[in-house]
């Protein structure tokens, strides 16, 4: 039951990272190997203030608000360069906030993490339990959701889409794409960095190796496993994507081995999707015949 | 001069040369390819992890193990065009799609290093030894003297094989314009995998000496994949002159933030100027429009 409550958790703070990813590549089009990073700020930003004494809402709003700026560089690096070159600025900025976690060793611990991060609290209430910690993420992951699913039904969601598909065709009918792609890097950003601190907070313990690019290249797989532009199969992606690999446990492979295979398993699914289903389980859109 | 004013620049230049035989390989991929090969860092490191094998495992004579990995690397690259890209390509996938598959590739190739040699550090210094030349009172080790010998050898070679050869003119129409190379009775499948096979064949050499140079670990492939990045962005993919200054960039930027900063961030000081350029001037140094960059939607 535990095992099963931590399960929960994790498709949480993945499903939410999922949805947003969704929005920011899924949604407009914006292929991003940065979204780790934006995880990782939230997290070490909650990981550091609670630590000092700073009440959990507070440091998740400062998560936030330091995640939301680190977005925005990237979105100004979006609206500048496109196509192979907006992958490589993502990989700069994925591998910067590496290189800071890795080496600011007085701040982020370095290599060995920040370690002893307290549970979650919401004014005085503290969800010490495993089942009160599930019971919120999958509040934060519900709430997500909706917003997820309200921005991309709405207005703004249209002209999203219409970005991804044809960014000149948006442009021509008035809309700012600079500042709707800067907005949705800043949404998506924010939601990272609750699923940051959720995480953070959750597991009490942090180190790089949770934010590097190979998560930013899982979170990817998430989307298209589910398929682009789908919230469905975003949450979806994130539950057999999460769930997958604990069979690999339950087979009795060693710890080390273990992860290995798990990221071959995640390679080789990118590599057979984009073969053979471009689309996604549930995707609207496939990556496909872009005329460029 | 002072000693350590030599060694920095000795140093620079020879990591510069390492990196500018990345640059070229991976430039060479790109430009027939047209999309980011991601999988070049697992390349890469295969093919150090091939010399390890040829040379320690099995006892083969250097120059010989060199040559297997060389051709290891080679084979590798020419599988995964044919096994993957070729796939994307019937299917009319886009550019995004390439790139995922090689990310997936990329991931299957580094994670599979460490299930056969684990993950610890493996060295093959006693291949060289720990001595070298002595130059004005610094030092340059064999591994650092063949790189700088090579790229004088390759650099011209791959240059008068593109601009001289039918082979280069193939490979300059399929880099321009596929569709039409195909119209024109170039056989655009081949030409693609042959660049490929000698792309990662290239790989092989750089990948070989860095690993003689210094030691090999599972992640090799990434610095080496982050030169390759910085040579599209800085060094345009045009020019094979865009790839040597890129590489050579990238070794004096990394030798003289090791000296100011300290060399835990040496590779922060490349990522920022890597964005930097990118944001300042999204065309690249050189500063010649790419269709690439500019044709894309």
């Amino acid at each position: 039951m535990m095992y099963a409550l931590h399960l929960l958790i994790i498709v949480s703070v993945y499903g939410i990272l999922g949805l947003s990813l969704n929005l920011v590549a899924g949604c407009t089009g914006l292929l991003t190997v940065a979204h780790a990073a934006l995880f990782g700020v939230g997290a070490y930003t909650a990981a550091i203030l609670t630590k000092s004494g700073t009440s959990f809402p507070v440091a998740v709003a400062a998560g936030i608000c330091l995640s939301c700026i680190f977005a925005v560089f990237i979105a100004v690096a979006a609206t500048r360069v496109r196509g192979d070159y907006f992958v490589i600025a993502s990989f700069g900025f994925q591998m910067a906030f590496s290189q800071v976690a890795n080496n600011w060793i007085s701040l982020t611990g370095g290599p060995a993490g920040v370690v002893g991060i307290p549970a979650l609290e919401f004014f005085g209430w503290r969800a010490t339990a495993r089942s009160s910690a599930a019971v919120v993420a999958v509040l934060i992951a519900s709430v997500c959701c909706l917003a997820s699913s309200v921005i991309s039904r709405s207005q703004i969601g249209r002209v999203l889409r219409t970005i991804r598909e044809d960014e000149i065709l948006a442009q021509a009918f008035g809309h700012d794409v600079r500042l709707l792609k800067i907005f949705v890097f800043v949404v998506g950003a924010a939601m990272a960095a609750v699923a940051g601190a959720l995480y953070a907070s959750y597991m009490s313990f942090i180190d790089p190796t949770s934010f590097s690019v190979s998560e930013s290249i899982f979170m990817l797989t998430i989307v298209m496993l589910g398929g682009a532009g789908s919230m469905l199969g975003s949450v979806v992606g994130a539950v057999f994507l999460v769930i997958l690999p604990e069979a690999l446990r339950f087979v009795g492979m060693p710890a080390d081995v273990a992860a290995n295979m798990r990221q071959i398993i995640y390679g080789g699914m990118l590599v057979v999707l984009m073969i053979y289903r471009p689309r996604g389980a549930f995707g609207e859109f496939s990556f496909r015949g872009a005329q460029s | 001069m002072n000693p350590l004013a030599i060694q920095i620049t000795l140093n620079s230049v020879a990591n510069g040369a390492a990196y500018a035989l990345i640059a070229l390989s991976f430039g060479v991929i790109y430009r027939a390819a047209g999309f980011l090969h991601f999988a070049y860092g697992g390349v890469y490191a295969w093919g150090a992890y091939a010399l390890y094998v040829l040379y320690v495992r099995l006892h083969w004579p250097l120059l010989c193990g060199f040559c297997g990995s060389v051709v290891i690397a080679g084979f590798l690259g020419g599988l995964l065009d044919v096994f993957v890209y070729r796939n994307l390509r019937r299917r009319a996938a886009s550019p995004f799609a390439f790139l995922l598959a090689s990310i997936g590739v990329f991931t299957i190739l580094q994670n599979g290093l460490p299930l056969i040699f684990g993950d610890s550090t493996l060295s093959l210094h006693r291949a060289v030894g720990r001595d070298g030349f002595d130059l004005f009172g610094a030092r340059l080790s064999r591994p650092q003297a063949a790189m700088i010998i090579l790229v004088l050898v390759l650099y011209p070679l791959v240059w008068c094989i593109i601009q001289r050869t039918s082979i280069g003119r193939k490979f300059r129409a399929v880099e321009v314009d596929r569709e039409l190379a195909e119209l024109s009775a170039v056989p655009t499948v081949k030409v693609v995998t042959a660049t490929f096979i000698v792309g990662s064949a290239l790989s092989a050499i750089p990948a070989g000496l860095t690993a003689l140079d210094i030691d090999l670990t599972p992640i090799m492939g990434f610095p080496a994949i982050l030169v390759g990045l910085v040579s599209i962005v800085v060094g345009g993919t045009e020019s094979i002159a865009g790839c040597a200054l890129s590489g050579f960039l990238v070794g004096v930027l990394q030798n003289v933030a090791a000296y100011l900063v300290g060399s835990r961030w040496q590779n922060s000081a490349v990522y920022l100027t890597l964005l930097l350029v990118l944001l300042c001037r999204p065309l690249g140094l050189l500063g010649r429009a790419s269709t690439r960059l500019v044709g894309q939607k």
